[in-house]
């Protein structure tokens, strides 16, 4: 054997061992995953519902239905709203959490974990929890809110209070895990760049920009981007709260692709549904990598 | 050396095995037997029915009872897998009226009719007849025999009212008046539990059909009917607007905590009212006719009943399953067991003589105020339609015309 | 600046800082508070009308969850649904990190990249496809059907952290094992893991956690008790079991016996937890 031959065999048994340690995992993913994303977009261009028993090809008709319906409409702009003011809160937010819980005090330890549980909780759990707390006559918040104003506010019967209840929810349950990242970022700052920031007279926000911020931001702009996607793919909090209402004011589009695939079948309206919603997470993932490329940023 | 030990005890034990259990397996033959999936609450109904009535004595054939999901879209889903692999995990079904409307479009279900001759029909009231032409009938074919009827009725305190000198309303705009004349501080002279998700398209269906008109079709009497829930909620309010937010349970609730003075609910009030000793008395749950809508004085009934699934593994103990459950002289006996199976059929409410519910079935009976509940073939995404257009305008979000115009063009999408 | 000034200026911060610190855990526990405290108020008290701070206790709730749904079935589905999405997920990935990490390829980071990116794709989008798929294979309403799809979305976090972790194993360690003559597998079995226990251990924990917490798949692919877990017997309890209403006390109840585990979890496994969740850069 050559020389050459047996670096040309060394490298096919390196290819040969790397995708049988790889292989198994990129299978599942694109059987579990990849695949059907690739078959929805198919079913998309179908009337296909399960329970009225057709399946023909429509072409572009759901995509026209869906996005001339103005229910659709406003379906779609929620979604946006929800997603948009829930991370702008949840990082305003998490990083009071995490100077808060960077400061030094008694039982530090305790408030730290307890940081962690809404996060750990299932998700619709605390759902129900909240729409209990919620609840226009027998709920905490309207008693309390009645032993001071005098009247029992019908918090999830009022479109915009019924919103900013479930966006607050989803505030509640995201905000310590954004909390925690960025902690992790101000605990790998040293101490002593920190005091002669201050020596120099740098005040609290240009610290936070120039020292905290650089820290933690590959993983907060990782992590907060998955999470935003996470956010928006949820059912559970939607399903727990509202269920979608006070008429149709808190659906939020995965919550009518759920409607529209697993409770009416109705899989040529779901999959167009699905399709929107993969064009708007792979909007926000190219932001993301571009934020990734400009900072130079690594996986 | 013990690894060989080991080895060869496991070998034996292996080989034992490999000899005993194919004897046990054909010890003798199974009895034949058949599997009933029914909703939660009611297996336990049904396994007393089968052993009063004695079905095992006289057809061999050992029943089991197991619950089937609750919700109409899992059930729907659990059996679209199975029958497309051309098995069933249930012999009989118990189905309500949206898991109907999927089943029999889908071809899931056998033909009953021809268990029954002509005869057998003679037992059954027209209303019901006409339920049955609509909700259990498809292409011709009897694809489920009902067990139950269940209309709605208009629960009352007769004890407040009487302390007014009021009678129970007749119309829409008695229920305004007297509903005003009780209403006081936390109490309401009407509620209902409407929360979305299958209870408020119920009620809005239920007006609609007093006004005259189809749910379905959105038309003017879908519009007076939702002006009128909005009136009594926002102008008269004689009704709680928490009440969109409330279930059956709450609005029970609230009824025996003397918070509600009238309400529409199905018959599970009976029992529900009997099991507060504490509350209950006589002329605190009284029963009158539905007042009536300016088109029609009317109530109208879901009903529950007995389909096979055409991949039955036992399809001849299946029906003979149905015939049995579905015979006049059991219908009486069967509803003393459990209201779940208390029916307008003659044979039924001759049995019972005005006992429990069956007395109040039969006033409305009489009186003929018993409606046909609307049929959509699109079913719960129908409802739904429904439910968030009233949703909207209740809650204010948009106008009476706003949301009705939107919630047509959604409607006629679903064709 | 005086010293007096300055500690009464720094009493201010402490006292404004434990302000905060009260108010943090009180938004962070209230549903929890309302939630256990409906779980031990009797049905017949639970709707009232300013609600009962003091109920009477009652453990009626916890023991209609055992008479009314079947619990422990549900339960043991939890148990062996997320036990087994973690063992699917942690060896798929250990093995697909060991590659990225260690073995040298053209394209491997792009592969990496991929995987990591299809963690993105919503799994409510593959729920109808997915669907379709396990009717075919008669998977639907099973645990291994359940089991198949949760392993696979646990995949592409597992792997991201992992990779990060073995590429911190010192290499030196395998190539002299290399250069003993041991094979490939003895290097995984007796260094790579044994260094990797940490990691692993992190890993383990965050996907039980996802895998016991996960609705969305029984929710769609589960019908009976064969399949069924914990977070949806909740949904079942609430919208479905009784045609009639919400029974909130069970709800609530259910919803403890589910939280429970899970806040031992966390007070036992923090800082692993934290570890996971920041890919290790916690020191």
């Amino acid at each position: 054997m050559t020389i050459h031959g047996a670096q040309k065999h060394k490298t096919l048994k390196r290819y040969v061992l790397f995708f049988l340690f790889v292989g198994p995992a990129l299978l599942v993913r694109t059987a579990t995953s990849i695949y059907p994303v690739i078959n929805t977009f198919h079913l998309s261009t179908l009337n296909y519902n399960l329970i009225q028993q057709v399946r023909e090809f429509i072409g572009m008709r759901n995509f026209i239905y869906i996005l001339s319906n103005e229910m659709f409409q406003s379906v779609l702009l929620f979604t946006l709203f929800f997603v948009a003011v829930s991370t702008f809160f949840q990082l305003l937010l998490g990083m009071g959490v995490a100077h808060l819980l960077n400061a030094k005090f008694i039982g530090r330890r305790l408030v730290r974990t307890i940081n962690l549980i809404p996060w750990v909780i299932p998700m619709i759990v605390s759902a129900y929890a909240f729409r209990w707390l919620l609840a226009g006559d027998y709920g905490l918040i309207s008693d309390w809110a009645f032993r001071i104003t005098g009247s029992r506010p019908q918090l999830l019967l009022q479109a915009s209070s019924a919103r900013a209840s479930l966006i607050a929810v989803n505030i509640w349950r995201n905000t310590p895990f954004m909390g925690l990242v960025i902690l992790a970022g101000l605990q790998s700052i040293p101490e002593e760049l920190y005091e002669s920031a201050k020596m120099d007279g740098a005040s609290w926000f240009k610290r936070f920009i120039h020292i905290t911020m650089p820290a933690s931001a590959a993983t907060v702009v990782t992590l907060g981007l998955f999470n935003i996607i996470w956010q928006m793919s949820d059912i559970d909090l939607v399903l727990g709260v509202t269920q979608g209402g006070p008429g149709t004011a808190t659906t939020v589009l995965a919550f009518r692709i759920y409607q529209h695939g697993m409770l009416w079948f109705d899989w040529g309206i779901a999959s167009a549904l699905s399709v929107l919603l993969v064009g708007l997470v792979a909007v926000i993932s190219l932001i993301g990598l571009a934020i990734f490329k400009r900072y130079q940023f690594t996986l | 050396m013990i690894h060989k030990k080991a080895f060869l005890a496991v070998l034996c034990i292996l080989a034992a095995a490999a000899m005993v259990l194919p004897a046990a397996g054909a010890r003798e033959p199974e009895p034949e037997k058949i599997v009933v999936g029914v909703g939660g609450w009611a297996v336990e109904p049904t396994q007393r029915a089968v052993e009063e009535l004695g079905f095992t004595e006289e057809t061999g054939i050992e029943v089991e009872v197991v619950t089937r999901p609750g919700s109409p879209p899992e059930f729907l889903s659990q059996m679209s897998s199975a029958i497309l692999g051309g098995t069933s995990p249930y012999d009989v079904i118990d189905i309500e009226d949206d898991v109907a409307i999927g089943f029999s479009r889908s071809g899931w279900l056998v033909d009953l009719d021809p268990l029954f001759d002509d005869e057998f029909w003679d037992d059954w009231p027209e209303a019901m007849l006409e339920m049955t032409e609509t909700w259990s009938r498809h292409g011709g074919e009897l694809f489920r025999v009902p067990h139950n009827y269940e209309a709605q009725y208009f629960w009352y305190r007769k004890d407040i009212l009487d302390s007014y000198g009021l009678q129970p309303p007749q119309t829409w705009d008695e229920m305004v008046e007297v509903g005003k004349a009780v209403t006081s501080g936390d109490r309401y002279g009407v509620s209902d539990g409407l929360a979305q998700g299958a209870y408020l398209g119920v009620y809005i269906t239920y007006l609609t059909q007093q006004a005259g008109g189809n749910v379905y079709d959105m038309g003017p009497e879908f519009e007076e009917a939702l002006q009128f829930l909005y009136d009594m909620i926002h102008v008269h309010e004689v009704f709680p607007i928490s009440a969109l937010d409330k279930d059956y349970d709450q609005v029970n609730n609230d009824y025996m905590q003397d918070r509600v003075v009238m309400m529409r609910q199905w018959p599970f009030f009976y029992g529900v009212a009997r099991s507060n000793p504490d509350w209950f008395a006589e002329d605190k749950a009284q029963v009158a006719l539905p007042p009536a809508g300016p088109a029609e004085q009317v109530a109208y009934a879901g009903s529950w009943g007995w389909s096979v699934p055409t991949t039955a593994d036992n399809m001849d103990g299946a029906m003979k399953f149905v015939e049995f459950m579905s015979r006049p002289e059991h219908q009486g006996p069967l509803a003393e067991i459990d209201t779940w199976f208390l029916s307008a059929r003659d044979s039924c409410l001759e049995y019972m003589d005005g006992r429990g519910m069956a007395e109040y079935l039969e006033l409305y009976s009489d009186a003929g105020v018993i409606g046909t509940r609307p049929f959509h073939p699109a079913g719960q995404e129908a409802h739904t339609v429904v439910e968030e257009t009233a949703a909207a305008y209740l809650t204010n979000q948009m106008t009476l015309r706003q949301a009705v115009r939107q919630g047509r063009q959604r409607m006629a999408d679903l064709d | 600046m005086t010293a007096e000034s300055y500690r009464r200026r720094n009493t201010a911060v402490r006292i404004l800082l434990y302000l905060s610190l009260g108010i943090f855990v009180f938004i962070a526990l209230i549903p929890f508070y309302w939630m256990f405290l409906a779980s031990l108020t009797p049905r017949h008290q639970l709707f009232s009308i300013p609600p009962n701070y003091f109920p009477d206790v009652t453990a009626d709730n916890f023991a209609a969850l055992i008479h009314q749904i079947p619990f422990i079935a549900y339960l043991v589905n939890s148990l062996v649904f997320s036990a087994a999405s973690v063992l699917l997920s942690v060896i798929l990935s250990f093995l697909a990190a060991y590659g990225f990490a260690r073995i040298e390829v053209k394209g491997s980071s792009i592969l990496l990249l991929i995987l990591v990116l299809s963690m993105a794709l919503p799994p409510i989008v593959t729920v109808v496809p997915l669907f379709q798929i396990l009717r075919t294979l008669g998977l639907i309403d099973t645990i291994t059907g359940i089991t198949l799809v949760m392993g696979s979305v646990l995949i592409p976090f597992s792997v991201w952290v992992l990779v990060s972790f073995v590429k911190r194993v010192p290499v030196e360690m395998e190539e002299a094992a290399t250069i003993d003559g041991a094979r490939l597998f003895q290097v995984l079995w007796y260094i790579v893991i044994p260094a990797m226990v940490p990691a692993l251990a992190t890993i383990i924990i965050i996907n039980f956690i996802n895998a016991w917490n996960n609705l969305l798949f029984p929710l769609v692919f589960s019908h009976t008790e064969a399949s069924k877990t914990l977070t949806v017997s909740i949904t079942e309890v609430f919208q479905a079991r009784t045609p009639y209403g919400r029974p909130w006390g069970v709800i609530s109840a259910l919803g403890v016996t589910m939280v429970v585990p899970m806040i031992i979890l966390v007070l036992t496994a923090q800082k692993w937890i934290v570890s996971g969740l920041t890919r290790g850069s916690i020191k």
